[in-house]
């Protein structure tokens, strides 16, 4: 699928000229929240999620398991309670932070994750997850590798779209959401081996990332084929390589500068 | 079958150890050794579902039943339907309300007030399956029990198509409120729930509509064949976009049936190390923790695709796999729907 051409023209374009592959601003601060164990709030342009980890911590009686650490996730949308789809987002979230937290790590303590989402301009599952990504490598919880998430969109003219906004998803055919592990391939470092100190962290950043070919969880939603899946598998695999440069980037900034202060 | 514990190697063992005993202590060895056999525990190839029982309009005071059993998972549907003032923004839709509970009984981790988690889970994919995703994300309100709001307007790919409820429009149309109890919860409820939603509503068979003088739409049940009568002798009172006002008698035009877009129906598998078992019970569920929920519909398109958990790693051949397993369950499926609700009609 060709995606990374421009947009076809004035009348179809995205928003603000956007390439159908392109993905919005991204923002991560870390540290947000004082009393919590690691906080993270990531912003995608339009929306934005604010993340915060306790734990690992002594476990409710009632919660508590004996041979592994419990994930609770509680995700509150921007306005109004709790609903249906919000509780199932829950769910699917603790899915995939249970697939990388090594939970028999932590025997009888709990993690909570608390999501709150303060601004929702499309894909804010995406950017929740993110966000928890974010709060947990704050925290310091050991994870078994990153993982990074985008949403794209299935146009009713049969075009993938990628990070759709608000107005791209109620007008979508298809809404897909994947999450991806990665890690980093510390191997094939940049070739300015020699370069001076000030350069050390453009190395770090230069590391490749590197993501799995297999998903970590997925949500799609719509009337769409297997072709039009696999295609939004593949697009989503390439929109996960650069949010996971980002966090790395962002990551390093934040322990400089707090390294430095 | 008699299998001594597997870290009981060095000691000599003179009991032989209760298989009820050893799943409970061993369930993965318990599991591996029926797998490398390539059956389940309960004697199913990895790759079969359960035999699946339908029975459509059972219970004769609702409008529309069905009792669905996927194994020991059954599910009872049903669907009451009331006349209503249609909203304004869609005058010519009627509304669909989804109310899904578990009894007490239907599993052993029932707690007695708040519900279990994955009733949100079902309530959400239902409505998404029958409705589409019309809603915006998080309107749905917090109710007791498991209910969602009303949905309205037939928007973003539903397979319940709301306008086929119009009675007159902007005057009268049906609410259908469909209820979903899971009686005994033994896994992929959401496949029989949604399989249970579907064969109600083809079964429902909506009543004849009468309207008074004064423009008051009402149901006439239960007397189906006298007002047919009544109604030609009365020079076939209101048309379908609205009588005159002042003429009683029968609506003409009005729907008897709920008009189903494309059936979508869905088929859950779980991953466990290599394996994808198709159709798990709830123990093969708990153990694996990680399903892939596929929902196809009758033109062989995916409605949805969620992977929940993240044990297991799924690459793009195990969700091909899970969406062939799920278009050929489908096939099966939609056949014993027509063989089930044919002789009724």
């Amino acid at each position: 699928m060709d995606v990374d051409k421009a947009g076809p023209g004035p009348g179809s374009a995205r928003s603000r000229g956007r390439l159908p592959a392109q993905l919005r601003t991204l923002v991560c601060e870390r540290a947000v929240l004082d009393r919590a164990d690691g906080s993270a709030k990531w912003t995608q342009e339009g929306s934005s999620v604010l993340a915060a980890v306790y734990g690992p911590r002594q476990a409710k009686l009632q919660k508590e398991d004996a041979e592994r650490a419990v994930v609770e996730v509680v995700f509150k949308p921007r306005a109004g309670l709790q609903g249906h789809e919000d509780r199932s987002l829950e769910l699917e979230i603790r899915g995939i932070l249970e697939g990388v937290i090594p939970l028999g790590m932590f025997p009888r303590t709990s993690v909570m994750v608390v999501l709150q989402v303060l601004q929702d301009d499309g894909g804010a599952l995406s950017c929740a997850l993110n966000a928890a990504a974010a709060a947990l490598v704050d925290a310091g919880v050991p994870l078994n590798s990153m993982f990074s998430s985008v949403s794209c969109v299935l146009t009713s003219d049969r075009r993938l779209v990628l990070d759709p906004d608000a107005s791209e998803e109620q007008a979508a055919a298809a809404r897909f959401c994947f999450t991806y592990p990665h890690h980093f391939d510390l191997t094939q470092a940049a070739p300015a081996a020699a370069a001076p100190a000030t350069s050390a962290s453009a190395d770090d950043a230069a590391a490749a990332a590197v993501v799995g070919e297999s998903v970590l969880g997925t949500r799609c939603v719509g009337a769409f084929s297997s072709d039009e899946l696999l295609d939004a598998a593949a697009l989503c695999r390439r929109g996960c390589e650069r949010v996971a440069a980002f966090a790395r980037l962002s990551l390093a900034k934040s322990l400089q500068a707090a390294g430095g202060s | 079958m008699a299998a001594p514990a597997a870290g009981a190697a060095a000691a000599p063992v003179t009991d032989d150890v209760d298989a009820e005993a050893f799943k409970r202590l061993y369930p993965d060895q318990y599991y591996q050794r029926f797998l490398a056999e390539g059956v389940r525990p309960d004697g199913r190839p990895i790759g079969r579902a359960r035999a699946v029982t339908i029975g459509a309009g059972t219970i004769t005071t609702a409008d529309g039943s069905a009792l669905v059993k996927v194994g020991r998972t059954t599910v009872l549907a049903g669907v009451r339907l009331e006349i209503m003032r249609p909203d304004e923004t869609a005058p010519a839709a009627g509304a669909l309300v989804l109310n899904v509970e578990m009894a007490p009984f239907s599993s052993a981790d029932y707690r007695p007030g708040r519900a279990p988690d994955h009733v949100s889970a079902v309530v959400e994919k239902l409505s998404s399956a029958l409705l589409g995703s019309a809603a915006a994300p998080g309107a749905g309100a917090a109710a007791g029990t498991a209910g969602a709001a009303p949905e309205r307007g037939g928007g973003g790919g539903g397979a319940v198509q709301l306008g086929s409820l119009c009675i007159a429009e902007g005057k009268a149309a049906w609410r259908a409120l469909l209820d979903v109890y899971v009686l005994d919860a033994d896994g992929c409820v959401l496949d029989a729930a949604l399989l249970a939603a579907v064969a109600t509503l083809r079964d429902t068979r909506i009543p004849a509509v009468r309207n008074t003088r004064e423009g008051q739409y009402y149901a006439a049940r239960g007397a189906s064949a006298p007002a047919a009568e009544e109604g030609k002798e009365a020079g076939g009172g209101g048309g379908r976009k609205g009588g005159k006002a002042g003429e009683a008698g029968l609506v003409e035009g009005a729907p008897t049936a709920v008009g189903l877009g494309r059936l979508p129906l869905a088929l859950t598998c779980c991953l466990y190390g290599k394996h994808v078992l198709v159709d798990p019970t709830a123990d093969e569920e708990r153990l694996a923790e990680c399903g892939v929920t596929v929902v196809v519909d009758s033109a062989g398109q995916l409605q949805g695709l969620y992977k929940a958990g993240g044990r297991v790693l799924a690459d793009t051949a195990t969700l091909v796999r899970c969406t062939e397993a799920a278009r050929l369950r489908h096939r099966e499926l939609s056949a014993m729907l027509e063989a089930s609700l044919a002789p009724g009609q």
